[in-house]
């Protein structure tokens, strides 16, 4: 009897687990329109994310980008901190395991842009811009990144 | 060895259970036009610190939570969603009097604070149904009456979101031959409302019991269980008509409409609001 009782509770909490939801996917920001960035192997990559505030007295106040699919634990790769700080002083983080130092947030870019350096065969996927402001709703933009071998001349 | 292997999976499952984790993101499946609704996201920080709380609705934020901010609180304007902040917090959201525009894919999504940012999102969809308030009615096509061997009746549907399901019961047994059904597309109304409309041929020369009943239960998508058990999510209308008709086709009109006077309406579940 006791055993049975273990057993479900066992059960009960593998359902929770398998329940549980996870990280972004995808396929959960169909709504997102998605821009397609094409690279070229060795060279540099641009992934697009507008951070310019739809009114002149909002401000920027943080920029997140995720990469799905990959095991991250709902980490983010990019982070570009701008609380308690100027715009150009923001505090800038690249995840080591992901871009690294390959990677940076280039603002003076019309629009501003995740400039990647020397793209890798392993950076083609999909990728997420989280734009929070001071005041207006959160941005998000989706960006398909495909990582092409050579051009074609 | 077997001590430090235990140790091991110890002290990995504490280091799972430090994380930001999303356990359950509810959000009511129906919500009847009128109604509040609470949506819930329910996490653990582990060890993190919050960062903010986002919700969406189809990808547009309309409220967020950020405990850094004075006031935490904030909702942004999106139509068919007003935000009761009172009753809204880091664990939940609450929307007052939804409306058909309130229908959507809701989405919470959770982020830690610095250094890790760590994220977690989860969703759920929500249905705003309307519920009719008239019963249906039958009613008759003079002109098609006049000349037709057999009796045609009508059936529509009171205004209601989804549109109704409408069936006929001749003497108490369902109409399913098709030759006698006739179907129309559902008409539209204002502010997305549909009334749905069933056309009957009645075989003339004989006295009988009609009944059209307009069903309203919105089971036309997965995860439905909701509907069942709950009467406020289902409702069912009906109408009836005595019928007696010769084979004369000039006799068939005037039976209807002094007939039509018999139609009564009966509602087995009355909608709130």
């Amino acid at each position: 009897m006791m055993c049975s009782v273990k057993w479900i509770q066992l059960l009960v909490m593998l359902v929770a687990c398998w329940a549980q939801e996870g990280e972004w996917s995808e396929d959960a920001e169909d709504l997102v329109s998605t821009v397609d960035v094409d690279a070229v192997l060795g060279r540099t990559a641009s992934l697009p994310c507008d951070v310019t505030p739809d009114a002149n007295e909002d401000r920027v106040y943080m920029v997140l980008w995720f990469r799905a699919g990959k095991a991250t634990g709902g980490k983010p790769i990019y982070s570009f901190d701008v609380r308690g700080r100027s715009f150009n002083k923001a505090l800038q983080w690249s995840d080591p395991h992901a871009f690294g130092p390959r990677a940076y947030f280039a603002t003076v870019a019309r629009p501003a842009a995740l400039t990647l350096d020397t793209v890798q065969l392993d950076d083609e996927g999909v990728y997420r811009c989280r734009v929070d402001f001071k005041n207006s709703p959160t941005r998000n933009f989706q960006i398909k990144l495909s990582v092409i071998d050579s051009v074609d001349e | 060895m077997r001590m430090y292997v235990l140790l091991a999976v110890i002290s990995l499952l504490i280091k799972e259970s430090l994380l930001l984790r999303m356990v359950q993101v509810s959000v009511p499946t129906y919500r009847v036009r009128g109604q509040v609704a609470q949506l819930e996201c329910d996490y653990e920080l582990g060890a993190d610190k919050l960062y903010s709380v986002k919700w969406y609705r189809d990808n547009e934020e309309f409220y967020r939570y950020m405990p850094k901010y004075d006031p935490p609180k904030h909702a942004y304007k999106l139509e068919g969603i007003k935000v009761d902040l009172q009753k809204s917090d880091d664990q939940r959201v609450t929307l007052h009097q939804v409306t058909l525009k309130s229908s959507g894919l809701y989405r919470c999504e959770v982020s830690a604070e610095a250094p890790s940012f760590a994220s977690a999102a989860g969703e759920g969809r929500m249905e705003v149904i309307y519920l009719p308030r008239e019963g249906p009615r039958i009613t008759g096509n003079e002109q098609e009456n006049r000349r037709g061997d057999s009796l045609f009746l009508n059936c529509t549907s009171g205004r209601s979101y989804p549109a109704a399901v409408l069936s006929w019961d001749i003497d108490g047994e369902k109409v399913t031959d098709p030759s006698l059904l006739v179907e129309y597309p559902p008409i539209q109304h204002s502010h997305g409302l549909l009334s749905a409309a069933l056309g009957l041929r009645v075989p003339a020369g004989r006295s009988m019991e009609v009944r059209c009943t307009a069903r309203v239960a919105p089971a036309w998508r997965e995860g439905s269980e909701a509907v069942v058990g709950n009467s406020q999510l289902a409702d069912s209308k009906e109408a009836m008509l005595l019928v007696r008709s010769s084979s004369q086709a000039s006799t068939l009109s005037v039976m209807l409409l002094t007939l039509s006077l018999a139609q009564f309406l009966t509602s087995l579940m009355q909608s709130e609001t």
